[in-house]
């Protein structure tokens, strides 16, 4: 139900911006066009009618997930994106997964050493990842890996070759919140009681931090994994475009870029749905680490 | 809110309320010499002497202050920037005077020249004035819209609470770049227009964040007290809430600079910014993509200066919440 609100609410922001700024027929008809041309096309889209019939009307087309032909390519739009999804989720989940693996056990590393040179490497790390723009670290990695040592096509889609470089450009960012949070909640869960019980009982320190820290710290760190979700597909459409990955975000820039209503509205609803249901399992997940929340049984 | 409040809270209430009449300079120091850490006695430091103590915040204020003295003056530079010549084109960056032929001043390319021939240097220097323009303004924008909206919600409760809070999660639930890019594609590119949409997606996180700190300042029994006085709720809400919750909107409003920066610098990469011949910090990276197998140059350097200002600005806006907020220092 809230996600249901959340979904209407963006898309109600999305379609009033777009019909409360200037008069988007005019924009897409030819300048030469003359005045009964632009009205017939404004009957076809149906932009003769007032304003509030026209919102009635775009909610109902939109919960039956019609969303009307690109202006460009005369395709309809809900197939232009539905085609384009599997390379963005492909791309989105791998370098989530490239920054959680690498992120949680730097995160902890440096609360276990906390002050010494490794704490210090990753808090900097962490804090020039974050003020490093994604479409800057995609330069630098295609100039690095695709240029000087070409090891890696710069751009492209197909194989996994293809995948490397977008996905190290958006796991770069994520890493370094990634490893802020962690590192912040180990620090937290450290102080403890508890965990000078557990190792007073005389438990290895491994066990110690994997088995006792890590479980107890991981809750901040799934909340930072939903919020990062955000950062992941802003990323991906400007990565996307630098990379020519066929996805989404690609796609949305394109389409912003050549004013295609039809598939702004598109894209972006079928962004906001991904990301709701991400956060959705992701809500989940916070019972399989901490009992306290179960819902279930 | 009841005025005659004689539960067991009442004393607890009290020395918040004496403690909260006090001029904002008192108060303060009282803050200052509860907190354990803070062995010395006196005021809380000025804002100097602390960015003493912190030599990464000084060096961020440093560069900060260095990229406004290049934004301000960015004119004063010798070189035209939109000024073309082919002759010169990829120069690579040299500290000899007469490093590129056929140029207008007597000034080395230092930073090496596009595939126009135009000095990078002083396309760097005006891009940096464009980009804290037009980040200044949407900041600017997204605090008065945001500090409004979540002024009234936190304030006034009820339904207009709701839908505010409605939008603003909604809207926090999607990526900023695409609900930028999604305005952008309706009011199209420009200076001003990138300062607009930009101000107007980014004002979210400044509702949220008033609004919970007018929730927290309205328990207070000095707001009580106003109202005992006679105070109207405007000047209740202008004159006693939102000057309490003024650090935490600047520390924001720092950190959402950056952000700013990053999204703007976005957008022109996408060609959905500022529209070319002015140069922008994005739009020279995007052009750097033509000429990347020749010149590192024109990736390297404004990619750095980019990445220079956001650290700073991030390391700024970390200092001063440290700063309005000693108690949470090293919490982080």
């Amino acid at each position: 139900m809230e996600s249901l609100i959340t979904i209407v609410v963006i898309v109600s922001v999305v379609f009033l911006v777009l019909n409360l700024s200037g008069d988007p027929i005019r924009m897409m008809a030819s300048p030469t066009a003359s005045e009964e041309e632009v009205a017939e096309l404004r009957a076809a889209f149906g932009f003769d009618k007032p304003l509030v019939l026209r919102y009635g009307d775009f909610l109902a087309q939109i919960s039956r997930l019609r969303f009307g032909d690109s202006i460009n390519t005369r395709q309809p739009a809900l197939r232009m994106v539905l085609q384009r999804m599997p390379a963005t989720l492909l791309l989105s989940f791998f370098s989530l997964a490239l920054a959680t693996i690498l992120g949680i056990p730097l995160g902890m590393l440096a609360a276990v050493r906390r002050g010494k040179a490794a704490d210090t490497a990753a808090v900097l790390v962490s804090m020039v990842g974050q003020a490093m723009p994604v479409f800057w670290i995609a330069l630098l990695l295609i100039f690095v890996f695709g240029v000087m040592i070409p090891i890696l096509p710069p751009s492209g889609y197909g194989t996994f070759a293809h995948l490397v470089l977008p996905g190290i450009s958006i796991a770069i960012f994520l890493l370094a919140g990634i490893v802020r949070v962690t590192r912040a909640s180990m620090l937290e869960v450290l102080q403890q009681p508890f965990v000078t019980v557990v190792r007073s009982k005389g438990l290895e320190e491994r066990l110690v931090l994997f088995k006792h820290v890590l479980r107890n710290a991981s809750i901040p760190v799934l909340t930072q994994l939903t919020l990062q979700m955000r950062f992941v597909i802003g990323g991906s459409v400007v990565v996307e475009s630098v990379f020519g990955w066929p996805g989404v975000g690609q796609l949305l820039a394109q389409a912003a870029y050549g004013r295609d209503y039809p598939v702004v509205i598109a894209a972006t609803f079928f962004i906001a749905l991904f990301i709701l249901a991400f956060s959705m399992i992701l809500d989940l997940a916070y019972g399989l680490v901490d009992p306290r929340v179960r819902i279930w049984h | 809110m009841a005025l005659i409040d004689t539960s067991s809270t009442a004393s607890r209430k009290e020395r918040e309320s004496s403690k909260r009449y006090e001029s904002p300079k008192r108060r303060e120091s009282s803050k200052g010499q509860g907190s354990t850490k803070d062995q010395e006695p006196t005021m809380r430091r000025g804002y100097f002497a602390s960015l003493l103590r912190r030599p990464l915040a000084l060096v961020a204020h440093v560069v900060l202050a260095l990229a406004v003295i290049a934004a301000v003056f960015a004119s004063v530079y010798p070189v035209d920037p939109l000024k073309q010549n082919l002759m010169s084109s990829l120069m690579p960056p040299s500290l000899k005077v007469d490093s590129f032929p056929g140029s207008q001043a007597a000034m080395p390319a230092f930073m090496g020249t596009d595939a126009l021939g135009r000095d990078l240097m002083a396309r760097i220097l005006l891009a940096i004035r464009i980009s804290l323009a037009v980040s200044f303004l949407a900041v600017l924008i997204a605090t008065v819209v945001g500090v409004f909206l979540g002024l009234i919600a936190g304030f006034l409760g009820g339904v207009l609470d709701s839908v505010i809070m409605r939008i603003v999660d909604a809207l926090l639930s999607l990526p900023f770049v695409v609900l930028a890019i999604a305005v952008v594609a309706a009011i199209g590119p420009g200076l001003v227009n990138v300062a607009l949409v930009l101000g107007l997606t980014g004002w979210v996180t400044f509702a949220k964040l008033v609004r919970g700190e007018v929730l927290r300042i309205k328990q207070y029994s000095f707001i009580e007290a106003a109202y005992a006085t006679g105070c109207s709720g405007r000047r209740i809400l202008f004159r006693h809430i939102l000057p309490q919750a003024s650090g935490i909107i600047l520390v924001n409003a720092t950190l959402t600079m950056g952000q700013m920066i990053i999204s703007e610098a976005t957008l022109s990469f996408l060609g959905l910014g500022v529209p070319p011949p002015t140069p922008t910090l994005g739009g020279i990276l995007s052009d750097a993509q033509q000429t990347f197998f020749a010149a590192w140059w024109i990736v390297v350097f404004p990619g750095l200066v980019l990445m220079a200002i956001i650290l700073a600005i991030n390391i700024a806006g970390d200092f001063l919440r440290d700063y309005f907020d000693p108690a949470e220092e090293g919490a982080r």
